[in-house]
């Protein structure tokens, strides 16, 4: 059982070095974090054990971010997901705007810190703990 | 994705990892000019982000 305030992660980035600091930075911030560098590697995780969250790149090799956000959303209609990218930020069509349209609930573009990432999660999780007491 | 938008995706990559290692060090550096110093880098790469959207954005005026 994890403590108040905490979620159980999953980070998706093909970016290894990306990767190790998010989760540096959501386990300092107390939460459970898994991790996988593709979008295949992610929905068996997501399978196994659907975490409260997903935090996942758009771009990646052999299955794409979106891809595996409609797979995920698909399984798990309540899932909480995140998209980041490093597209343009401040166009309309972006891979992070179509996320958005395709199944994400929020998304983050690249460059950001790693409490963005944190403070994102616990506002999406946050979010569905008001869905469930409603 | 054409060449153009790969260069800025993983500029964007770079730029994140610098922000990312910096605020990271932020949390385990006491010294008061040491975190200047790493403050420092945090502001310049949010400042080439920005640069690289609007470089981003005036190119694609220019095309369209």
């Amino acid at each position: 059982m994890l403590k108040a305030g905490s979620a159980e992660v999953l980070i998706v980035d093909d970016d290894v070095e990306l990767l190790r600091q998010l989760a540096f930075a959501f386990v300092r911030a107390g939460h459970e974090v898994r991790c996988a560098v593709d979008g295949e590697k992610a929905l068996a995780k997501f399978d196994a054990a659907p975490p409260d969250a997903v935090v996942i790149d758009l771009i990646m090799p052999v299955r794409e971010g979106i891809e595996t956000i409609m797979a995920m959303r698909a399984r798990r209609p309540e899932a909480k997901i995140l998209a980041i990218s490093g597209g343009l930020r401040r166009s309309p069509e972006t891979f992070l705007n179509m996320a958005l349209r395709l199944g994400a609930d929020a998304m983050l573009a690249k460059p950001f810190l790693p409490s963005e990432a944190v403070a994102a999660v616990r506002r999406l999780v946050g979010a569905r703990a008001d869905d469930a007491a409603a | 994705m054409t060449a153009r938008q790969r260069t800025r995706h993983e500029l964007n990559n770079l730029l994140g990892k610098i922000m990312g290692a910096a605020e990271l060090a932020l949390d385990r550096v006491r010294d008061p000019a040491a975190r200047a110093e790493l403050q420092l880098m945090i502001r310049c790469a949010e400042k080439a982000a920005r640069l690289l959207d609007r470089d981003t954005a005036a190119k694609a005026h220019e095309r369209a």
